[in-house]
């Protein structure tokens, strides 16, 4: 036997809960939010097979939280909670499967000038230069930031992370300016 | 220009993408994988406990067989060790599983490094709840055939042997897997960031 048999698997008991519902409820969360997970998804990865593997995985994680949630929490914090606890999951187990650092410079498909007009094209840049460098931040400005500009509360943000609002304050101030310098850059250069 | 927080909300919120996700067809994929990683599970259980079985199956058969006694009590013991394990497995697996992420993240990534912290104890004990008992087993046996048949070398030779094979085990365990575990740990640490800062 070669070490301990580890298991990577998410295995808990599910409370019972009429399938129906929660495939009701799966369907509505979905409908919902999947423009915010995806772009937070996008902060996690940049390879497109990879990261519909990872929004996968967000939605098996939400599929089985579904039956535990008692609202303790509101639906957002708590699907924001779920979304970026499985993120981290899921780029560790990469990481382990990989047995390489991750990719610091991206490799993002150019926006085709043809399929934009330039106003979007410029957003689109800037847009690939902002995730660029949140995806240099470690995980939890990462976290932060991401919560930040879907718009989440102070209050919001600090029932998600955890952190105190006075800490989330102080990073979220840090990492502004850094994508800021990054987009002013990105605009120089431009 | 330099951009401001609303602009920088503004080229975030730009990206409408997941759009072409379709939540109907994705559940049938998250279901369809629930069923097949379910049907993983149970055979690998089944597998577990098919393995343990045989083993406790095939000791308990050399002692109804054997001649002597001490050899008799070594292969019950052994048995006992196969089941032992197995139950000890099923017991403490659970140890390697990802922490529930309806938690805030602070606490998600303790829980993380916990579960690191876990591995690596039960690891650190694999000498009290593995090797030790297989090896007590086995040299009842190479005692018990000594009594039977002498031969002062063989039965050296023999323990000598049982001996290596144990130190190997304990060694893939306590060194080589809890290195293993202690990168992978210091690995996620990097990728989370700080050990911990919560409120």
């Amino acid at each position: 036997m070669q070490g301990f048999p580890f298991r990577e698997d998410y295995l808990y008991r599910m409370p019972q809960m009429a399938q129906s519902d929660q495939q009701a409820a799966f369907l509505r969360i979905m409908e919902q939010y999947r423009q915010p997970v995806w772009r937070l998804v996008n902060s996690y990865e940049t390879e497109p097979s990879r990261r519909e593997d990872l929004f996968q995985e967000i939605a098996l994680g939400l599929w089985q939280a579904i039956p535990r949630f008692r609202g303790d929490s509101s639906e957002r914090t708590w699907l924001y909670r779920i979304a970026h606890n499985i993120a981290i999951s899921t780029m560790e187990s990469r990481r382990k499967r990989e047995h390489r650092e991750f990719p610091i410079t991206e490799s993002f498909s150019s926006p085709s000038v043809a399929d934009h007009p330039d106003r979007t094209l410029l957003l689109e840049e800037k847009r690939q230069a902002m995730l660029a460098a949140m995806r240099e931040l470690a995980a939890i400005d990462k976290q932060l930031i991401v919560l930040h500009l879907e718009g989440l509360s102070y209050e919001e943000i600090e029932q998600i992370s955890g952190l105190s609002q006075s800490a989330i304050g102080s990073r979220l101030s840090r990492i502004r300016d850094r994508l800021t310098a990054t987009i002013r850059g990105k605009e120089i250069r431009g | 220009m330099t951009p401001q927080f609303d602009e920088l909300r503004d080229i975030w919120q730009s990206d409408a993408g997941g759009g072409g996700v379709n939540p109907h067809q994705l559940l049938g994929q998250l279901q369809r994988r629930m069923r097949d990683f379910e049907g993983t599970i149970r055979r690998r259980d089944l597998r577990e406990t098919i393995g343990g079985v045989l083993v406790a199956f095939f000791f308990v058969w050399q002692a109804i067989s054997a001649s002597d006694t001490l050899t008799r009590i070594a292969c019950i013991w052994i048995a006992g060790c196969g089941v032992w394990v197995i139950f000890y497995l099923r017991r403490y697996s659970r140890a390697s599983r990802n922490p529930a992420p309806e938690q805030t993240l602070a606490a998600y990534r303790q829980a993380l490094r916990e579960k690191y912290d876990r591995q690596i104890r039960l690891l650190k004990s694999a000498k009290y709840w593995y090797v030790l008992p297989f090896w007590i087993g086995l040299m009842l046996i190479a005692v018990g055939s000594f009594e039977r048949k002498g031969g002062a070398m063989r039965f050296l030779l023999t323990a000598i042997w049982f001996t290596a094979v144990n130190a190997v085990v304990w060694w893939l365990n306590e060194v080589k897997g809890v290195r293993s575990l202690r990168a992978k740990r210091a690995d996620l640490v990097s990728l989370t960031g700080d050990e911990g800062e919560s409120k």
